[in-house]
């Protein structure tokens, strides 16, 4: 695939985000134009992911990041985008008058490019750049429903945006100059491809510091613990699509950012050792998330707080940083994006009738891959995590199983009601067919998840070994 | 990178330049703090802005980074005139908001803060207009200002003000050579534009209480 081919990728959602701002809320018999523009432009983009995945440039170019990292997140986030699009088509109408749902469904597409651009990104300025233009896209998304409550968080993710967003240029600033005199006057512009080669001769006081403000700054911007005390309101306001897609994208674009980071830092003797670090902020993530998830009633809170117990998981796995501990993690990485994005999905969260529905089956079973508990996939890459651990770190396993047990069992004991806060109050939503057949969505990630679980074809094993053995 | 702008004869007194502007940016960070005024808070951070654009277009100069010339020339125009003017009008048609109380506490931890920039950054050695050590503290001070300006202060437009103090700090470290470094001001310019948007919103208010920790200050 031609590298200029390859752009396409995050152009496309960028593109859709334009044009549905344009349509605005015009329809054709009744039925809003934008919604198809968004489906169409969401296919559009899973099918060039799928090319970008399956046959990349020959080489990673000055901006264009084709390693099997960015191939297997770009082409999990299309995937991602274009359920999510799917499920639009269920989403019954809205009720509130200031809600546009043209311009939701445009910050959605806005928010997918600038996933795909961070992650495709062989610049760390473009990366960071975009993680913040999603981050600030969600905010925007946030403040449809213009109600105070809404104003408020949407003011208040525009502000973490921001900061993060700072943090972790300042750090790539700090990364540039570490590698400067490494890399000479003459050498290409620094990117994640030249950073691993610069790194290891660069300065290493500096490195560890430009390292740590990037890892931070990328935590911030996943909402990572404990910052996703302040945020945790910016979430359930925002209206969708984003919501469906925006904690569990984030966390995986900064677990990418990490991932990488480690493997740049790894390299030099002098610098902040990274393992380490990213594993004690793994657990204390997973622990905050275990401990916090007792207190969430609203099902969208839950969710969020779940996601900071999986990325803390997938830190742990990083920070152990054995090829096993690689392959484990980008696993419960791939597989609990797929789960949360299916419990996040607007079709696992219409307002029901009370009493057994498909629904809350879905939301059960989420719940139960959440908790780590077969047939799902989740299972095999905790077993995997702790396998990992008991071999490299045995003391680990202390908080670590402490951090599962009292996730899977909060996540057990506790079923949120599913639907936005205040459900049990309001009147269940009108079924429609198409809003009936969208719950076939969260099923798909679901059975994705089970099939990775219990017989993961050996062409997908030697996929997964081989980005673990390009960060290795 | 291009060749430098500036003579090798001019290139200490350069230099110097962009240590003061670096320390005057770094003063106006700690004057920030403790501004209780919108218009004076505004006014100090178009201030702090123009030093450090100044700064940045000197390093540029030095190091022959067109780049580093369009980021500080980007953070001139809109952090040191366009957003202070659009928040200034802002501010007149909605009216003074009421601004919190002053807290010493505030001016002690940004103490603390600078002190800490000026242990955690290491010894660096850059020629061709880069960055040293003290220029980096300081550089790291100035961007921890405004991430306390941000956090620590509820009001919308002490936010948006150190948002814009943050980006400055980010200016200042912004070095010759980075790529893609016309990109650097747009961060921070980015969540202060979207701020001033909800701001100027009829619906919207100016009182204090974005964050939870910050209410009532």
């Amino acid at each position: 695939m031609n590298p200029l081919v390859a752009a396409v990728v995050p152009g496309l959602p960028f593109a859709a985000a334009i044009a549905l701002g344009l349509i605005g809320d015009r329809r054709i018999r009744g039925w809003p134009i934008g919604i198809w523009v968004n489906l169409a432009a969401a296919g559009a983009t899973l099918l060039a992911a799928l090319g970008f995945a399956v046959q990349p440039p020959a080489s990673s170019s000055a901006l264009l990041l084709a390693d099997p990292l960015a191939r297997h997140f770009a082409l999990l986030a299309g995937f991602i985008g274009f359920t999510a699009a799917c499920a639009e088509l269920g989403r019954p109408p809205a009720q509130e008058p200031a809600w546009r749902p043209h311009l939701a469904l445009a910050l959605g597409q806005a928010f997918l490019g600038a996933v795909l651009a961070a992650l495709m990104a062989n610049s760390l300025v473009v990366t960071v750049v975009a993680a913040e233009a999603a981050s600030l896209a969600l905010a925007v998304a946030a403040a449809l429903p213009r109600t105070p409550d809404a104003m408020r968080a949407a003011r208040t993710r525009t502000a973490t945006a921001g900061l993060a967003g700072g943090l972790a240029l300042f750090g790539v600033i700090l990364l540039s100059i570490a590698a400067s005199p490494a890399q000479g006057p003459d050498a290409p512009a620094m990117s994640w491809t030249t950073l691993p080669q610069a790194a290891a001769a660069s300065a290493g006081a500096l490195l560890g510091l430009g390292f740590v403000f990037l890892l931070v700054g990328a935590a911030a911007l996943a909402m990572a613990a404990p910052l996703h005390l302040w945020m945790a309101g910016s979430g359930p306001t925002a209206r969708a699509p984003a919501p469906a897609m925006t904690a569990p994208l984030m966390m995986t674009m900064a677990i990418t950012v990490i991932l990488r980071l480690r493997q740049a830092a790894a390299d030099n003797p002098d610098a902040v050792v990274p393992g380490p670090t990213v594993l004690l902020l793994g657990l204390l993530a997973l622990l905050i998330a275990a401990l916090a998830l007792r207190r969430q009633r609203d099902a969208q809170r839950f969710v969020a707080v779940a996601t900071v117990g999986q990325g803390g998981i997938v830190a742990v796995a990083i920070g152990l940083g054995t090829s096993a501990a690689v392959f484990a993690g980008v696993l419960h990485l791939t597989l609990a994006t797929l789960v949360l994005t299916a419990l996040l999905s607007p079709a696992a969260n219409r307002r029901r009738p009370a009493g057994p529905t498909g629904l809350g089956l879905t939301i059960a079973a989420g719940l139960i891959a959440l908790a780590g508990l077969p047939p799902f996939g989740l299972f095999s890459s905790m077993l995997l995590i702790v396998m990992a651990a008991a071999h490299g770190a045995p003391l680990l396993l202390v908080p670590l199983g402490a951090g599962l047990g009292l996730g899977a069992w909060a996540m057990l004991a506790r079923l949120p009601t599913p639907g936005p806060s205040g459900a049990a109050a309001s009147p269940p939503d009108r079924a429609t067919p198409w809003s009936r057949a969208m719950i076939v969505l969260p099923w798909l990630h679901l059975a994705l998840t089970a099939l990775l679980g219990l017989a993961m074809p050996i062409p997908l094993v030697r996929w997964f070994a081989t980005i673990a053995g390009s960060l290795g | 990178m291009g060749a430098p702008l500036i003579g090798s004869m001019a290139a200490p007194f350069a230099q110097s330049l962009t240590h003061l502007f670096g320390s005057v940016a770094l003063m106006l960070g700690l004057v920030l703090l403790t501004q209780r005024r919108a218009g004076a808070l505004i006014g100090v951070g178009a201030v702090q802005a123009w030093v450090a654009a100044g700064a940045a277009a000197v390093r540029g100069g030095l190091g022959g980074d067109a780049g580093l010339a369009a980021a500080a020339l980007i953070t001139l125009a809109a952090s040191g005139v366009a957003v202070p003017i659009a928040l200034t009008l802002v501010v007149r048609r909605r009216g003074e908001a009421p601004t919190p109380a002053s807290a010493p506490g505030r001016m002690g931890l940004g103490a603390a803060l600078v002190g800490l920039a000026a242990l955690a950054v290491p010894a660096v050695a850059v020629a061709g207009g880069g960055q040293t050590r003290e220029s980096l503290a300081v550089a790291l001070a100035v961007l921890l200002l405004g991430a306390l300006l941000v956090t620590a202060r509820g009001s919308p437009i002490a936010q948006l003000v150190g948002m814009l103090s943050l980006g400055n700090g980010l200016i200042l470290a912004a070095t010759p050579g980075l790529p893609l470094v016309a990109l650097v001001p747009l961060a921070a310019l980015a969540p202060a534009g979207l701020l001033l948007g909800a701001m100027a919103r009829p619906e919207s208010s100016l009182e204090a209480g974005a964050t939870p920790g910050a209410r009532g200050r």
